[in-house]
């Protein structure tokens, strides 16, 4: 078969948006087809703008790691690597000595040989969730700097990692990114089923799925592409948007009670010393901030390098945090934060008087489905699997924003060449609801509510979606001449004479 | 009131689409049990909005409980005269409509005698704070159990737990009208799946229409549908709110 057989011109007999079901093809996927290529094309449209910035702003995230160990130099490594570390105590006093405001919120010992002390202070004069993180040379105890500081993500990471999820917008721009998320599995999926029927429909080999056809010119071209290369990242795509789902300000709530339903939370050590237990919630080190201490907790009892001195003998490695007790009877706790492969999440909780460790967790304890949650937020973010995980994700944001790119590419060339002035491709004919068998139809919507309900702001966005469309489309045939008589006739010849919610009913008023 | 926001504005929704159709039908022309008809259930909409908000805690239950045991009896009433016809005619469905409405007024009654703590067993529930600007305006004897009066931010009342029976009962209208809200969207898509005209492509161009591409128009009966989708907004908002009274 030839090449043109295969994908003729759009203009001539491609079957477009919405191909009429033939005979043969009056199968369920031909009823279903015009609903899921509706829901692509629209939501592709509508939410592309959307999606790319997403793509662009994470493929400028995945290089905050180099980035900020360039930008950030001064401040990460030390001059000169000595022949003994200074106390730890030592260290935080020289850093209080340079900044005497706010409070300790925790301290983070050197990871390499060459990196510094850092001690992160809760202030005021910060934005809110950044803090203030002092740097200090652990041979030397000199300060070789301040950053405000977002967790331990530095400014330039910080300033990034705002800009893809919030454009810098606060709680507002939060809903772009949710939006992303919330319709990128959907345009995703959506994208695969229509791509694989296409192949299948066309008889053409299971590789073109995975190999764009590099022989076809035109649009055929760009549709070649746009799906192989979506197959490409798809499996990366649903990850991003799960996992960019959980960060969410709606959508991210309902993950949060369900990991809290299902026990999947992040747990954390029992830092009560009178025996009472803990909120479980409290000491969550993943997120919620750290108490505010004042500076004579760091030397009371055994002192900070006692805590880290029980916490290295209990087995833990930096990175790790130490974090001040809350108040009277509350432990220290030493948290490993050890986020690349092969990750290191133990905790313990240590007696400030006597140096004890009083509560351990080990991250081999930990729920499945909570190591599988870190797992996988740290695979969004580029953190697993190192400078591979990067490239990766660099590649994905890559795929994407060619995949988008493409989409629109595809509309634009379906446009009609010969109608003067500026115009788009035609749109999926509308109906595609209704012409699905009732109880599929019925299922969709109940599907939609459940989803909307789960996803706030992709029901919101298709609910709202579905209220314009449904009112073009009444303006539209009101517009357009009336249908032909006797289909009309036919149509209401078959309605059953019933009451108030009947044909008949509705005649009669 | 509902506490969760986004329940609170899709229950409005629902019942503010369904209360503008009923309300179109009590002004339009036609005979005047059709009036009648919407014209009660357009009070119900509006109670059913107002039990939704803060604001609406403040309707005394009385009036409300009696209008809606009216409305029951009506409804009955209209459906007492659809017996003894034959089948063939459409008495048969419009018997099963008629009692299916009163069931929804007397569902009404329900809710409002469970509200206002008039059931064996049931308590009052009094207003537990909240936010400043309804402190004070909740009545005692008008908070559902299972619905808050805080607030707004998702944190419940405290309140005495309600017996089995009447948490049965409400589950049981729940289902019964989570099912109906099903049945009506199924008669709503087989409606329109019915009156499908094929009127011709606009994006053919010059080519011959065909079923795949063309638009999809109604015939002679346009405001069936919307009355559909009101009996389904209606059906989902009532299951709605029973279901937050549990």
């Amino acid at each position: 078969m030839s090449t043109g057989q295969l994908d003729p011109t759009p203009e001539a007999s491609d079957p477009g948006p919405n191909p009429p079901p033939t005979g043969r093809t009056a199968t369920l996927w031909a009823q279903l087809r015009p609903i899921v290529l509706r829901l692509h094309f629209y939501a592709g449209i509508l939410i592309g703008p959307f999606l790319l910035i997403a793509a662009v702003t994470g493929l400028l995230y995945t290089l905050t790691p180099q980035l900020e160990k360039i930008v950030h130099h001064h401040e990460l490594t030390v001059d000169r690597v000595g022949a003994q570390t200074i106390p730890l105590g030592d260290q935080v006093a020289a850093a209080r000595a340079a900044h005497p405001e706010g409070t300790i919120t925790q301290v983070r010992p050197p990871i390499a040989a060459d990196g510094t002390t850092r001690v992160v202070l809760a202030v005021d004069d910060v934005p809110t969730d950044y803090g203030r993180t002092v740097f200090v040379d652990p041979y030397t105890g000199q300060v070789r700097g301040a950053l405000t500081t977002y967790g331990e993500w530095l400014p330039v990471r910080a300033w990034i990692d705002e800009l893809h999820r919030n454009l810098h917008l606060g709680a507002v721009g939060r809903n772009y990114s949710e939006l992303a998320a919330s319709w990128l599995w959907v345009v995703a999926l959506g994208g695969l089923v229509l791509w694989i029927a296409r192949l299948r429909q066309r008889r053409q080999s299971a590789r073109r799925l995975v190999v764009p056809d590099r022989s076809k010119r035109g649009r055929a071209r760009t549709v070649s592409w746009h799906g192989a290369v979506g197959v490409w990242i798809i499996a990366a795509l649903l990850l991003l948007s799960v996992t960019g789902l959980t960060w969410s300000r709606y959508a991210g709530e309902t993950i949060s009670e369900l990991r809290t339903a299902l026990s999947w939370t992040t747990p954390s050590v029992d830092t009560t010393l009178s025996g009472q237990s803990a909120d479980p919630g409290a000491h969550d080190h993943h997120g919620s901030p750290a108490p505010a201490v004042t500076d004579e907790v760091i030397e009371e009892g055994v002192g900070i390098d006692g805590v880290d001195a029980a916490a290295r003998a209990a087995g833990l490695q930096p990175p790790m945090e130490i974090v001040p007790p809350a108040g009277e009877d509350e432990a220290w706790t030493v948290a490993e934060g050890k986020r690349d492969w092969p990750t290191r999440y133990d905790s313990v909780a240590v007696d400030p008087e006597t140096g004890e460790v009083v509560d351990r967790l080990d991250f081999a304890d930990w729920p499945l489905m909570a190591k599988m949650t870190n797992w996988t937020i740290d695979t969004h973010m580029g953190i697993l699997f190192g400078l591979a995980n990067q490239i990766v994700l660099a590649l994905t944001a890559i795929g994407l924003i060619s995949v988008i790119v493409r989409g629109y590419r595809m509309w634009w060339l379906r446009r009609p060449t010969r109608a003067g002035g500026m115009s788009v491709g035609p749109t999926p004919t509308r109906g595609a609801l209704v012409r699905m068998p009732v109880w599929a139809a019925v299922i969709v919507v109940l599907l939609a509510v459940v989803v909307g309900w789960f996803v706030p702001l992709l029901g919101v966005s298709l609910a709202g979606f579905v209220a314009v469309d449904v009112l073009v489309g009444l303006l539209d045939r009101r517009r357009r001449p009336a249908p032909p008589p006797g289909a009309a006739a036919a149509a209401t010849a078959t309605a059953p004479e019933r009451g108030d919610l009947t044909e008949a009913g509705e005649e009669r008023r | 009131m509902i506490a969760d926001p986004a329940l609170r504005w899709i229950t409005t929704a629902l019942f503010v689409f369904a209360g503008g159709y009923c309300a179109f039908r009590v002004v339009r022309p036609g005979p005047a049990v059709v009036r009648i008809d919407h014209g009660l259930h357009l009070v119900m909409c509006v109670a059913m909005v107002a039990m939704a908000w803060p604001w609406g805690v403040g309707v005394p239950p009385v009036p409300q409980a009696v209008f809606f045991a009216a409305a029951t009896v009506w409804f009955l009433a209209v459906a007492a005269g659809h017996v003894g016809h034959g089948p063939r005619d459409g008495h048969r469905l419009d018997l099963l409509i008629c009692g299916y409405h009163a069931l929804m007024m007397a569902a009404m009654v329900w809710m409002v005698a469970v509200m206002a703590g008039w059931l064996p067993g049931g308590a009052a529930h009094v207003h537990t704070g909240g936010q400043a600007g309804t402190a004070g305006m909740g009545m005692p004897g008008m908070d559902m159990p299972g619905m808050d009066m805080g607030s707004g931010h998702g944190e419940h009342a405290a309140g005495p737990a309600s017996p089995a029976w009447i948490t049965a009962l409400t589950l049981a209208l729940t289902v019964l009208f989570a099912a109906a809200a099903v049945v009506w969207l199924y008669r709503f898509f087989a409606h329109q799946q019915q009156h499908l005209v094929v009127s011709g492509s606009r994006r053919s161009g010059g080519r011959a229409p065909d079923a795949g591409s063309a638009p999809v128009s109604m015939s002679a009966a346009p405001m069936l549908p919307v009355a559909l989708a009101c009996e389904v907004a209606m059906a989902a908002g009532m299951a709605i709110m029973l279901a937050v009274m549990i």
